[in-house]
C-alpha cells in the first residue's frame, strides 16, 4: 500500500521493480498486486518510507482424507491469479510437516505432485524433496520434459529415477536418453485399455491391477535405498506428459 | 500533441503493430509537425509486466495518445492514470505507421473504454 500522503512520486520504487508491478504516473503511484512477487525491493528504495505491505489472497489451502486413508492437502488458486509459486511454498510448510509412516519400509513418506512440465511450479514443488520419481511417455513430448526438467534435478542434487508410462506407444528415444543420462528406469507400464477405463473411472491403477502393488512397494523400496538413510523422504513426483 | 504507434518497423511506412506491451518499437509522430522519431520498447522481451512497462514508457515519452490494437489491463490503468488517449487501430497486415496516423487524423478510430483482454501473465511464473 502507497501512503499518498508521504509519497513524492519520485518513482524509485516503479524503477527498482523487476516485475513492473508499480507504475508512477501523473500524480499516483499505481499498485498492481498480481504482478508482485513480494520481493519487498520497493519497500528498502522508498525515500519518504511510503510503502507498507499488506497480504493479498491468491489462493486457498485444504486438506482432508482420501477413502484409502491417505492424508491429502491441496491448494486452489483463485481464478485469475497469475503466480502458483507461492501457493506450492506454503502448500510444502502446510498442514504441520505430517508424513505418514510406511509399514514394512524404514521410512515416512510425503509425495509431492508437481504439474507437468519445468515451470516455476515445477522447480518449487521439487525444492528440498530426497527423490525425483519422473513419471513420463515414450513419445517426444516426454521426452522433451524430461530433458528439461533432469538438468534442474542435477542442479539441485536431487537424486532421480523414471518410471514410463503408457509404454508401447510411441518410440525408444526416452528410453535411450534414460541410458545416456544415466537415470534409472524404474518401472514400466505398459499402455492398456483396462487401465485407462480404471483411471478414467476414478480408480486408481492398483485397484484395477493388484498385481501392481508389490511393484509399487518394490519401487518405494529401491528408493528408499537410493537417499540417504534415515531421512525422511519427501518425494517430488513430476509427470512429463500426459499421465 | 504527440501519438506514439506501436510498429515493427524504423518509421512512418513500416508496418503497424497490433501489441502494445511486446510491440518492437513505438513510432513518436508529432500531429502538429508531422515530425517523427522511433523509440525501441524495453518492454518487449519483459518476463512479466510487460504491458506496465510499455505504458510508462510511452508516458516518459511525452506522448498524449497511443494507437494500438490491444490494451490489457495493466496497460490500460497505467495509460488512464496518465490521461493517454487510447486508440485502437485494427490488426491488418497492410497498415502502416503512416495509415494508421491518417485513420486517426480523419477520425475513423474507436477509443478503447475499458482493457481490451484479460492480460497475458503467467508466462514464466
Ligand atoms: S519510492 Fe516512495 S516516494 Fe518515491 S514514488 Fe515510490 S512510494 Fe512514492
Ligand atoms: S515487493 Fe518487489 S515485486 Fe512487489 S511491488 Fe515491490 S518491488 Fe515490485
Amino acid at each position: 500500500m502507497i501512503d499518498e500522503t508521504r509519497c513524492t512520486r519520485c518513482g524509485r520504487c516503479a524503477e527498482v521493480c523487476e516485475y513492473h508491478a508499480l507504475a508512477v504516473v501523473g500524480l499516483r503511484v499505481l499498485v498492481f498486486p498480481a504482478l508482485c512477487h513480494g520481493c519487498g525491493s520497493c519497500l528498502r528504495v522508498c525515500p519518504e518510507g511510503a510503502i507498507s505491505e499488506r497480504q493479498h489472497g491468491i489462493g486457498r489451502l485444504s486438506t482432508g482424507v482420501t477413502a484409502g486413508g491417505c492424508r491429502l492437502s491441496q491448494g486452489l488458486m483463485h481464478v485469475g491469479e497469475p503466480m502458483a509459486t507461492p501457493i506450492v511454498r506454503a502448500l510444502k510448510r502446510w498442514p504441520p510437516a505430517f508424513a505418514p509412516a510406511v509399514p514394512g519400509i524404514d521410512c515416512t513418506l510425503e509425495i509431492r505432485d508437481a504439474p507437468p512440465g519445468a515451470s516455476c511450479p515445477v522447480v518449487e514443488t521439487m525444492r528440498g524433496a530426497d527423490y525425483l520419481l519422473l513419471v513420463t511417455e515414450p513419445t517426444p513430448f516426454g521426452l522433451h520434459d524430461l530433458r528439461q526438467v533432469v538438468p534442474i534435478a542435477t542442479e539441485l542434487g536431487i537424486p532421480a529415477g523414471v518410471v514410463i508410462n503408457r509404454e508401447g506407444i510411441g518410440d525408444a528415444a526416452v528410453a535411450a536418453y534414460c541410458e545416456e543420462a544415466g537415470l534409472p528406469v524404474l518401472m514400466r507400464i505398459p499402455m492398456e485399455r483396462r487401465f485407462a477405463e480404471a483411471i478414467a473411472a476414478g480408480r486408481t491403477l492398483v485397484e484395477a491391477a493388484p498385481e501392481y502393488g508389490p511393484a509399487f512397494r518394490e519401487l518405494l523400496a529401491t528408493i528408499r535405498a537410493t537417499v540417504a538413510p534415515a531421512a525422511p523422504v519427501a518425494l517430488a513426483a513430476a509427470g512429463g506428459g500426459g499421465r | 500533441m504527440k501519438v506514439a504507434i506501436s510498429t515493427t518497423g524504423e518509421g512512418l511506412e513500416s508496418p503497424f503493430d497490433s501489441r502494445f506491451g511486446r510491440t518492437a518499437a513505438f513510432c513518436l509522430v508529432d500531429r502538429a509537425s508531422g515530425e517523427w522519431t522511433r523509440h525501441e520498447n524495453p518492454a518487449q522481451a519483459a518476463a512479466g509486466g510487460a504491458g506496465v512497462e510499455a505504458a510508462r514508457f510511452v508516458v516518459g515519452l511525452g506522448a498524449g495518445a497511443v494507437i494500438s490494437g490491444a490494451y490489457g489491463p495493466h496497460a490500460f490503468a497505467t495509460l488512464a492514470a496518465a490521461g493517454v488517449e487510447m486508440y485502437l487501430a485494427p490488426a491488418d497486415p497492410d497498415l502502416t505507421v503512416a495509415g494508421a496516423l491518417a485513420l486517426l487524423q480523419e477520425g475513423s478510430l474507436r477509443r478503447a473504454e475499458a482493457a481490451t483482454h484479460a492480460g497475458h501473465h503467467g508466462s514464466a511464473s
